[in-house]
């Protein structure tokens, strides 16, 4: 064996260790944004307990067909058996209380990250967001429409755009019955300062949204995070007939608890719509009357709720 | 003979990488001659209009689909849900009358008291923003609800700056004159840092003698507007008298951002600190989007309680 002369060892080392080093330093988009994130509670609070009010809309940009879908929704829907387990979609997950783990996976050779995934802690939501690097096939028209969708995304500076579809129909937000097609799209900005993430969910729906719907949601990091698994067992919590869908008919009109009403929302600015979104319609909420008292409007629709069950047996003896 | 093969492939690799990945970036083979150091004339500083990340000047409305209402209509008496108050500002805030606010009517009567328009609540109130450059180093914002008027100080020749470091260090969130509802703002363009670096290698100048930092140096698209403010006078952040006192900072972050139709948005982030009133920061969001023109600008002014 011969043996390199000693004086050309350390240009030939030198150019080894060069190339070592070029293969591990960064070559692609990094992420910034891996770990947990704690979800900051400072508004929209009532998407952290139980979700917001049946029948308060205010600041959607929702259609008149939305809101037709959602006067039909009965809150007891959650206690169907097929229906307990659902998770939130892509949508909704990231606007709620759960803990949020992002991670990456980066190409071996070359360091690029071909994808993201993150996973909410309820109800198991994990989403895969492919990048540029992945070249991973956009899901083909047959392929079905799930609860995350098929996000793509791509880096542009330090802030992490993703883009969404393939969604199954679903819901704006629960407990309201407000549908979204499974033509719903959803463009995100992810970005960070410091230790507190953002991220911009731009919502559209032709069918059920009249404007993208803009919402920013605020994360802290979180270096102590963990995860624990979250099974979900169907079992009966409210006792319910064999087969009975809990909803409303369509003549329902009103849909409000006391919860709501305690709040003081005028019931026009209630029914949502684009219109209430902006600041000028602090002027229009001058002009609308006081709302009923509670009593007034329970009533009414205890009288719905009666009306309802007899042309149901009616229609089926 | 294997190990020079080994040796030698593994050369011929590192040399691809040079060529590829600009391990030689600082000094570049096509760079022109430098003159001497000495014969150059010094840049003159770029003013913050200058060297501005992003364009924030405009017509700007608040699209309210969070928080809806607390922010479009007064909430009830009492009714501070999500604000991290502790038992002081909560004996503040249960002195509110609504009486002086429209009586019966007080949700949605529009009175609104003008310390909600104090700038640690202004940019969540729903309100148009006429943003303007007041002079090449000083960023105004206007509201036509309230008629209030801010204006964002950015050091002369120091128009970029990691505002956290800078907090940390002192340099920035002091105390700089009397207080007043809009406070003393202190601003600086937050450039892109490198994407993997961690919180303390933040600069946008590459650091260290890591055969990585060519890429430190790269530069990225985008950065936002940092913003710190200090000197305000006691107000709320609630429109049904939430309070936060004199001794508040208040930090922000505005990115500019399009909507998928191609609309442009501002989303501001602030984080108001107040160790009197408040148990942990305070954390909220608004998004505005652009307007053509002042079309829709319509002043409202704001009630003055003593």
């Amino acid at each position: 064996m011969k043996i390199m002369p000693i004086k050309l060892r350390p240009l030939w080392l030198t150019a080894a260790g060069i190339s070592v080093a070029a293969l591990v330093a960064p070559v692609a988009a990094q992420s910034l944004i891996t770990g947990y994130w704690n979800p900051l509670g400072h508004q929209d609070a009532y998407h952290y307990a139980g979700g917001p009010d049946p029948g308060d809309f205010s600041g959607l940009p929702i259609t008149d067909a939305a809101r037709k879908i959602a006067q039909q929704y009965d809150a007891d829907e959650f206690h169907m058996r097929e229906l307990m387990c659902r998770p939130f979609p892509a949508t909704y997950g990231p606007r709620t209380l759960s803990t949020m783990r992002i991670w990456e996976t980066l190409d071996p050779q070359t360091q690029e990250q071909t994808k993201i995934e993150t996973q909410m802690g309820f109800a198991v939501q994990h989403r895969v967001i492919w990048m540029e690097a992945s070249h991973h096939p956009y899901p083909s028209a047959s392929e079905p429409h799930t609860w995350q969708g098929y996000s793509t995304g791509k880096w542009v500076g330090n802030v992490l755009w993703v883009h969404t579809d393939h969604l199954k129909p679903h819901y704006l937000q629960r407990s309201q019955g407000l549908p979204l097609s499974d033509r719903t799209t959803m463009d995100e900005r992810i970005f960070r300062y410091g230790n507190i993430l953002v991220d911009i969910m731009m919502i559209s729906d032709p069918a059920y949204l009249s404007r993208p719907f803009i919402y920013s949601k605020l994360y802290a990091y979180l270096p102590q995070g963990n995860m624990d698994p979250y099974p979900c067992s169907v079992r009966n919590q409210v006792p319910m007939p064999e087969g009975h869908v809990p909803m409303r008919l369509p003549f329902y009109t009103t849909n409000y608890n006391a919860a709501f009403a305690a709040k003081g929302i005028p019931l026009e600015a209630a029914r949502g719509g684009e219109q209430t979104m902006f600041p000028e319609y602090q002027d229009y909420m001058k002009t609308l009357p006081p709302n009923p008292p509670y009593s007034q409007l329970d009533a009414e629709q205890q009288k719905q709720i009666e009306q309802q069950s007899a042309t149901s047996q009616q229609k089926f003896p | 003979m294997k190990l020079r093969l080994i040796l030698g492939s593994a050369a011929l690799a590192g040399a691809v990488a040079i060529v590829q990945g600009g391990l030689v970036a600082q000094a570049p083979p096509q760079a022109p001659p430098q003159a001497p150091p000495q014969a150059q004339a010094p840049a003159p500083p770029q003013t913050a209009q200058q060297a501005a990340l992003a364009d924030l000047t405009g017509y700007w409305v608040s699209v309210v689909d969070m928080d809806w209402r607390f922010r479009m209509m007064t909430p009830p008496k009492g009714d501070y849900a999500q604000v991290p108050m502790n038992a002081a500002a909560r004996r503040i805030a249960d002195q509110f009358n609504p009486a002086l606010y429209g009586g019966a009517n007080y949700q949605t009567s529009g009175i609104v008291d003008c310390r909600a328009y104090g700038a640690a609540g202004l940019m969540h109130m729903p309100t148009r923003l006429h943003i303007t450059w007041d002079s090449p180093d000083v960023l105004k914002i206007e509201t036509d609800w309230g008629q209030q008027t801010r204006l964002l100080h950015f050091t002369a020749g120091q128009p970029y700056r990691d505002m956290e470091q800078a907090l940390r260090n002192g340099e920035v969130g002091g105390s700089h004159g009397p207080a007043s509802m809009q406070g003393y703002s202190v601003a600086a363009w937050e450039q892109p840092y490198r994407r993997n670096a961690s919180f303390f290698q933040r600069n946008t100048v590459g650091r260290g003698g890591g055969l990585g930092q060519n890429r430190a140096a790269e530069a990225l698209a985008g950065g936002n507007l940092a913003v710190v403010t200090t000197d305000l006078a006691p107000g709320w952040l609630r429109r049904n008298g939430a309070p936060y006192s004199s001794r508040t900072r208040l930090i922000e972050h505005y990115m500019t951002f399009q909507d998928p139709t191609g609309k442009d948005w501002f989303d501001v982030t602030t984080e108001v600190i107040d160790p009197e009133y408040l148990n942990t920061p305070f954390y909220t969001t608004a998004d505005f989007q652009k307007e053509p023109d002042g079309s829709k600008w319509a002043p409202h002014p704001c009630k003055m309680v003593q």
